[in-house]
């Protein structure tokens, strides 16, 4: 079976989003492996220890805003400082239940995000955000 | 031949400049409060309008030093001040409250002209003031109301900003499990499998759960904003936190967890029992729940008393946390910031709540890994 997408980073501290979104992920059948992290910190160590290889690295990465240890906001912080030694292009999506207008603008403001989206990712808005996916 | 100038044309000259003078004394008079005193200020004399403000008679007055009017509002440098212009004989003018014959207070608009020697040496000094109380009730009226009305724009911006809270806290907190039940009833509707479908079933009451957590937590908070209360009863921070030691007292035997206190600059304050011990047993209960593994727990609860501006110091050598980085967040609900399994985000939310309903503020500060100090400014 060929798969549209070989790698998706899931970050969330919420168990039940990750539990749900996942199975959502995985009964497209678009998505090969899917990596679940708690917290940006997780993600950004596990990108930092595999920068070199393109395998391990994920094509598109959905990320919460509000979780503990590193949020969503300060792992893109993180993740532009290493942006220029990945060699591959990730696409990140923000993905907050936050309908708050001042989060929304500030996610539109970031350069590496791609568009804002509001929970819950259903099946049908999976599969819609990721067949344009070039 | 010169011109002669009688005897009479000198006579009616000075009848006549006389009368002038008399004219202009009689109008002084009906507009003004006049007083004359010699160069110490023992009053000679006093014109009928400065009895009727003073409520002295002129012989009550006459003989006495004018410090029997003063009513106490200046400050000893206005006076010094004062006496420095006139005796070097200028003019002074001023506005100056005085005191009545029965305590009642009336304010003056003062012009003190010292009154010339040959040598332009002051002999005697002559006060003439017009009654300008009803302009100062109204100016202290106008200012009053003016208080008053920022005061009011403060408490609405307050309220404003609580508004914004809540809703920012509804966005954030409850649209999440909404957001998870949505997507489990979809995906319950679309399984035909039925260990999927009782899998997902299972997830309900974790997403119920986390829904009647997060609803209890923001009624009890919206409580205490709403509730106004007077705190009209003394409390005690010894008597508060003995009571959190053995409310907690599991917690810190099972640690061996230090705890502290030195209240030697305050211990009693007028402030919400309730709301005290609340403060204590979340602030404490923090300390003990991000204790470091690698030492033993310290905690230092210190008041402190700054011109009567009350408050507590609470500091551990616990996890800490990096309070530049995390400046905005601490003190919002569901911000959690160690991976412990039961963080929840909570109790700095409340503790910032209840403290802002009583007037007061909170910070904090403190390194990772070296512990937080937060310190409460209670009133």
């Amino acid at each position: 079976m060929s798969y549209k997408i070989e790698r998706i980073f899931l970050i969330d501290d919420d168990q039940v989003y990750q539990y749900l979104t996942k199975k959502v992920m995985e009964d497209s059948h678009i998505v090969k492996h899917i990596d679940v992290f708690s917290n940006g910190l997780q993600a950004i160590e596990h990108l930092e220890t595999r920068i070199d290889e393109p395998g391990s690295l994920p094509e598109v990465i959905f990320l919460d805003i509000s979780m503990p240890i590193m949020d969503g906001w300060e792992f893109l912080d993180e993740f532009k400082r290493i942006a220029t030694s990945i060699k591959k292009t990730i696409v990140i999506y923000i993905v907050s239940s936050s309908i708050s207008p001042s989060d929304i603008s500030k996610a539109n403001q970031q350069e590496n995000v791609r568009d804002y989206i509001i929970k819950p990712i259903t099946k049908k808005k999976f599969i819609e955000l990721l067949e344009n996916f070039v | 031949m010169g011109t002669l100038i009688s005897k009479n044309d000198i006579i009616n000259a000075i009848s006549s400049a006389f009368r002038e003078l008399e004219s202009q004394k009689y109008a002084l008079d009906q507009s003004a409060i006049v007083a004359i005193t010699d160069i110490k200020g023992n009053i000679i004399y006093v014109n009928e309008q400065f009895c009727q403000i003073s409520k002295y008679s002129a012989d009550e007055l006459i003989g006495k030093n004018h410090r029997l009017i003063n009513s106490g509002l200046h400050p000893p440098e206005f006076f010094q001040e004062m006496w420095r212009t006139i005796t070097s004989g200028n003019v002074w003018k001023s506005e100056i409250r005085n005191k009545a014959k029965d305590g009642s207070y009336y304010w003056v608009y003062t012009t003190i002209t010292p009154f010339l020697n040959e040598n332009s040496v002051p002999t005697m000094f002559v006060s003439i003031r017009f009654d300008i109380t009803a302009q100062k009730l109204m100016e202290k009226e106008l200012e009053d109301k003016i208080l008053e009305r920022e005061k009011m724009l403060n408490a609405l911006s307050h309220k404003n900003k609580q508004l914004e809270d809540f809703c920012h806290i509804i966005s954030h907190n409850l649209r999440a499990p909404l957001s998870n039940l949505s997507l489990l009833i979809e995906l319950l509707n679309d399984s035909d499998n039925e260990t999927e479908k009782r899998e997902l079933l299972g997830k309900f009451k974790h997403v119920t759960d986390y829904l009647q957590e997060t609803f209890d937590e923001l009624v009890s908070a919206i409580q205490v904003r709403q509730i106004h209360l007077d705190p009209n009863e003394t409390v005690s921070f010894t008597d508060s936190v003995e009571k959190i030691k053995q409310l907690l007292e599991g917690n810190i035997n099972e640690c061996d967890a230090l705890i502290t206190t030195d209240f030697r600059q305050i211990d009693r304050i007028k402030y919400s029992k309730k709301y005290l011990e609340s403060i204590l047993l979340n602030v404490i209960g923090n300390s003990i729940k991000y204790r470091s593994s690698d030492r033993r727990l310290e905690v230092k609860v210190e008041s402190f008393n700054k011109n009567g501006k009350i408050g507590l110091c609470v500091s551990d050598n616990g996890l800490g946390l990096d309070t530049v980085k995390n400046k905005e967040k601490l003190f919002k609900m569901r911000q959690t910031f160690h991976e412990h399994p039961n963080a929840r985000g909570f109790g700095l939310f409340m503790v910032k709540t209840q403290i802002e309903s009583l007037g007061g503020t909170v910070e904090a500060e403190g390194k990772l890994n070296e512990g937080l100090k937060i310190t409460m400014n209670l009133n």
